[in-house]
This record gives structure tokens, sequence and C-alpha cells, in this order.
């Protein structure tokens, strides 16, 4: 017996892999990854790979939303567009109400790459002063992608942006699960987007976690991240019947050290025990974990060890970096939609780019996608400051 | 909306040092004197995170340690935290900033963990070696609210204490448009979704809409923080300290406001 959720009602995902479901399954499906060499003509060159939403450059606001245009809020555009999103959101506004509706949207960057493009034209003097796009907090600010998207959807509920690192938009279903148990609204729109940026770029090169090759998760030989970028958004209502629902979420803090994580693991196999026991289910019921899985030397090595204590070594697990790229503030909910289409579709995404399994590390690592039968799967995410997050999904039908 | 308990105030502000003198200042505005925020980093954090921790870290973990000053030394190490920020740090975008227009890209590894919007939690975690869960939120003006709302949402889903932390503060001219505070503002509340400490209460709660009033342009607290949306609680900290019943009406999103009733011990 599954214990009640909240139902996923509708969702749409964007990234690398493709722009909409259907696309970014059909990549998965084959084993494709959606990562290519570092060629952003906006950025000085970097030795690594990204995985870059290459349509971006061409999308245009939608009327009215033309003084907010960024990178951020493109990718937020483009990828509401698709998978009948909008629409299924409209649906749920006629239902509840568009004050009943709560937002939750997880980021790490927003629109900042308008302002460090702005500024670098400045003192480059690669354009004259009049000619330089100006500072603008309607677009810099962290709630920016948040506040387009609920004028977008036509939602008047409670609104918030997380900002959390690379947990953010895995915790937006944590809020929103409290949001509606606290009565504060009926359903939620959760989601989480984030684009490509020369602060996270170049500050994860300056901590020398950038990868000079594709990302190779859980591998022997991986040796650093790729950076992507991608949106994804999920429709929640309780009793909505959706086929996969959210059983449970857990959340913790490393208190270790701002950009490493704990050497065991210890508070990210603090959020999986807490999201079992949100989920009211065992280490055993799960069928499969959507690592975090970041192909940087220690996160790889930290997860592991954290999975071997929460759940032994036979539970398949695979990372979908090497798909994807690391997405950031948009790696919750990309990673959480990944888990919910495997449970949907029962199949296991493989880990691509691991040719090799580092042999120190314990877990089963699924390098190859494959069917399998699947009813309980979970989803991690944990980022810098040492936050953790753990999502629980279900197949409610 | 369900009540909430205030179990713990802190404040850590230009020209003001803490709650206590929070407290008498905004029983007797005449009297504040504005400066700099106090200086000085929590003793609890290790020397290197001292050192390296930004400026609104620095505030968020003043604030939120003087509300716990009535509490036993580790009491922080299981309450979980809530950090909200209408902008962000200046002085860790600004380093940013600077480092990533230059013709050769290079980022001091500290700027770029300080840069992270959950740097306070990060440390506020590290300080009090907290492995409770916390979070990081922003709704632009309407943060302090938004943040109030989530700190009520988790007291009653796990029935304790949350711990709610509002930090903002002036950006560096070269980006000043990006960041509105006129003045440093931290502040810090720790509620409770029982009675049991019979604390002063939080009832009913609304979102409304239209704009919550504009403070008085006399305040001059209300002036001096002008545009910190941290030093949006001011209201909320003025019934408190005034210990009266009162209704008070916080900025929330695009020109709504949260009101709700404060209700003395």
């Amino acid at each position: 017996m599954i214990p009640p959720s909240l139902s996923v009602v509708a969702s749409t995902l964007t990234n690398a892999c493709g722009v909409g479901w259907d696309a970014v399954r059909a990549t998965l499906r084959e084993g494709r990854s959606g990562l290519r060499r570092f060629d952003l003509a906006w950025a000085p060159p970097l030795d690594t790979w990204i995985g870059r939403v290459g349509t971006i450059e061409a999308v245009r606001m939608p009327a009215g939303f033309a003084a907010v245009d960024s990178r951020n809020n493109r990718l937020a555009h483009l990828c509401l567009e698709q998978d009948g999103f909008r629409a299924a959101v409209a649906a749920a506004v006629a239902r509840h109400g568009s004050d009943r509706i709560g937002l939750f949207v997880g980021t790490t960057t927003s629109g900042m790459l308008s302002t460090e493009l702005a500024f670098r034209a400045w003192t480059t003097g690669a354009q004259e002063p009049a000619q330089c796009p100006r500072l603008a907090r309607d677009v810099h600010n962290m709630h920016a992608t948040t506040a387009f998207v609920r004028h977008r959807l036509g939602l008047a509920g409670p609104a918030q942006t997380i900002s959390t690192a690379c947990s953010s938009s895995a915790k937006v279903f944590a809020a929103a699960k409290r949001f509606i148990a606290a009565g504060f609204c009926d359903a939620a729109v959760v989601g989480g987007v984030d684009s490509l940026a020369l602060s996270t770029l170049f500050g994860f090169k300056s901590l020398d976690l950038l990868s000079a090759a594709p990302c190779r998760p859980f591998a022997v030989d991986r040796d650093g991240i790729s950076i992507g970028e991608g949106a994804g958004f999920a429709l929640l209502e309780p009793d909505g019947g959706g086929q996969v629902g959210l059983l449970g979420c857990g959340e913790s803090s490393d208190a270790w050290h701002m950009s490493s994580p704990h050497p065991e693991g210890a508070g990210a196999a603090a959020a999986m025990r807490h999201a079992l026991a949100a989920a009211g289910v065992d280490a055993a019921a799960i069928d499969y974990v959507n690592l975090h899985g970041t192909a940087s030397r220690a996160n790889d090595v930290a997860e592991d060890r954290a999975i071997r204590s929460v759940f032994g070594t036979t539970t398949a697990a695979s990372s979908t970096k090497g798909f994807t790229g690391h997405t950031l503030g948009a790696a919750g909910i990309t990673e959480a939609l990944v888990t919910i289409a495997a449970l949907a579709d029962q199949w296991i995404p493989g880990t691509v780019n691991c040719a090799s399994v580092d042999p120190a590390l314990g877990s089963t690592v699924v390098r190859e996608s494959r069917a399998q039968p699947l009813r309980i799967a979970m989803s991690n995410s944990f980022g810098f400051g040492g936050s953790n997050c753990a999502l629980v999904f279900g197949v409610t039908r | 909306m369900r009540p909430l308990t205030v179990g713990g105030i802190g404040v850590c502000a230009g020209g003001l040092a803490d709650w206590a003198h929070a407290a008498r200042t905004l029983l007797d505005p005449a009297t504040f004197v504005p400066g700099p925020a106090p200086k000085g980093a929590p003793e609890i954090l290790p020397p290197t995170e001292r050192r390296r921790m930004n400026e609104t870290s620095r505030l968020a973990c003043l604030a939120a340690a003087d509300a716990l000053t009535a509490f036993p030394d580790g009491a922080a190490a299981t309450i979980p935290a809530i950090f909200v920020s209408a902008d962000g740090d200046g002085s860790v975008l600004a380093p940013m900033l600077h480092a990533l227009s230059q013709r050769e890209i290079v980022v001091s590894p500290t700027v770029f963990h300080n840069s992270v919007y959950n740097a306070p939690a990060g440390y506020w975690s590290i300080a009090t070696r907290s492995t409770a869960p916390s979070t990081t939120i922003c709704a632009d003006a309407g943060s302090f609210a938004a943040g109030l709302m989530e700190a009520c949402a988790q007291a009653h889903a796990t029935g304790g204490r949350v711990l709610l932390v509002a930090v903002d503060a002036p950006f560096p001219e070269s980006i000043r448009v990006l960041g509105a505070s006129a003045a440093p503002f931290a502040c810090a509340l720790l509620v409770d979704a029982g009675q049991r400490d019979g604390g002063p209460r939080f009832e009913r709660w609304a979102i409304v809409d239209g704009a919550a009033r504009d403070e008085e342009s006399t305040d001059p607290l209300a002036r001096a923080f002008a545009g910190n949306a941290a030093a949006a609680a001011l209201p909320l900290l003025r019934a408190l300290a005034r210990g009266e019943r009162a209704r008070v009406a916080l900025p929330y999103l695009d020109g709504s406001r949260l009101e709700l009733e404060v209700l003395p011990r």
C-alpha cells in the first residue's frame, strides 16, 4: 500500500537533450549525451564541455515581456511552451482559482548573465557607453524568473524563489508540499530554471572542478563536471490522478564546508533517510536512485558512501548528468522529472559517458539505459553550503 | 492560516546593535542614531570561516545568534533555518563582476563559494554544527513576508521551532541599481507552532490585494532603512517591542500585502 501523495499532474522538461519531453526522452533512451565542446560566442574560451540548449539565442520573449528579456527567462519561456504545460496550468487555475496555486522555482543565477555581459561590455570598452546594455534589477534579481513565470502563467497565489545552489529545484517539492499542507494553496507549480553564466562557468573553473572532456559520473577516470543549462516544471495536486506522485521529501545540512561535501556523505545520507521516513517506506522499497552524481572526484565518493550506508550495495542507481550536464539550480527538477519518467515508463536511464565504474565505489551503477519494473524511486540533489535534498516518487495508479 | 508563537528575536543593523537596543529604539525612534552595523563575526565560527565569510552572512549570523541568546549553547544545532534576502550580497557580486569583466577571467574560489545565495545558511550551519534542514528564499520586495509564510508552513509541518533570518545590505556604488538598501539590516525570529514558552503570537494571516502602506516618512528608522527588504520587518518588530495587540501589513508580491495580527504574550 503506497501512502497518499501529491500527484504529478503535468510536467515539461528542456535541456541539452532536447526541447520538451519527446526530445528529452528519445535522447535518454538512445543513450546519447547532449554535451558539446564549449562554444559560447559571448564568453572567453574555456577548455570544457557544456550542456547548452541550442535554440535559446533564437527564442523571443512573448508580447509584454520584452523588458525582462534574459537568457534565463527565454529558457523558462521556451520550456513553458512545451508539452501542453501552460494549458494544464490554465485548467488548474479554472479548478482552483489563480490565487490558490502556489509557485516555487529554483535557480542559482537567475538573470545574472545579463549583468555580467553588461559589466564586461563596459569595462573592456568593447562598446561605446551609449550602446552598452544597462544593469536592470528586474532582470538580475534572484526572483526575476519566478516573477516572469508567475505573470506568464497568470498565477496569483504564494510564490517564492529557492536558491540553495544545486539543491534549489529539488527543494521546491518540499516547499510546495508544506504550503499545501499549511493551507496556503491547494495546488502548486514547481520548477527550476538555470542558464549558462560566466560566474558559474569560471567559478567552477576556479575550484578546478571542470572536466576538459564530457563528464563521466561514477567512472574510474572521472575528473570533474560539465556545466549545463535547463528548465523544468511540474504541476502538483493532492489526489490529482497523475500516474506518479511525490511520496516524501528529506532535507538536511552538512554543517561541514561551504564548497566540499562531508567526506562520509553524512548529510546526504540523512536527507535520504528523512525522505524515506516521510514517504513511509524503508530503503528496500526503493527500486532506483537517480544520483546527484556530478562526476567530481570528491562528490561521487561522498554520495557513494551515503548510498551504501542507507541502501547497501544492490540498489540500482544512475547519474544522468552525462546527458544534460550539471544544470545547477535546475538539476533538482531535471532529475526529479527524469525519475518520474522512469517510473512512468518502467525504465532506468543509464549513466552515459561512464565507460568503467570506479571499483572504489560500491553502488550498483546502471551504465546503459534499460527496461525494468519500478514502483518507487529516489532522486538526490546536493549543493554548496551543504544543502541536501532527497525526493521519493512512486507509481500511484 | 495557523498561529505562530515567537520564542526569540534578533537584530543586527546599521545603528542597532541587537534586539534589546532595537526594541528601545522602536519605542522611542527619536533616539535612533544612524551608524555602521556591529563589527565582528560570531565567535562560534572557526577562525578560517570567520575570515572568509561575506558581509550578509556575517550580519545574518549575528542576528540569528541574538535571537537565540535565551537558549542554551547548542540549541541551534537542531533548529531548521530559513534565510531570506531580496538582493543577495553586493559586496560579493561586485568583485565577481569585476573578475568576469577582465580579458582573462580569474575568479577567486572564496568569492565564488560566497556568491551562492545560501552562503548565510551554509555559514550558520557550520557555526552551529546544525544538520537540520535550511532553505534560502527570495521573493523580491516581498522576501520577508515570503519567509514568514515559509516559517509558518515549516513550523506546522514539524510541530516545532523554526528560525527565520532576513538580511539585506547596501550594494557598492558601481552596482547600486541592483540593490537598493540604504543601510544594512538583518533580523531573526524564532517561531514555534506550539505555545510552550507563551511568547507573543502571530494570528489571522491573510494575503490581501493592495500594497502595504509606506511607513511614515517622519519615522527615522523607516527612512534610515529605505529600500531594504529585510527592514520590511520593522512594523512587526515595533508591534513586538510595544507588546500591544496590533494588525501589521508586510509587503508581498505584485502590490499585495501579508496581513497578520500580533498578540502580546
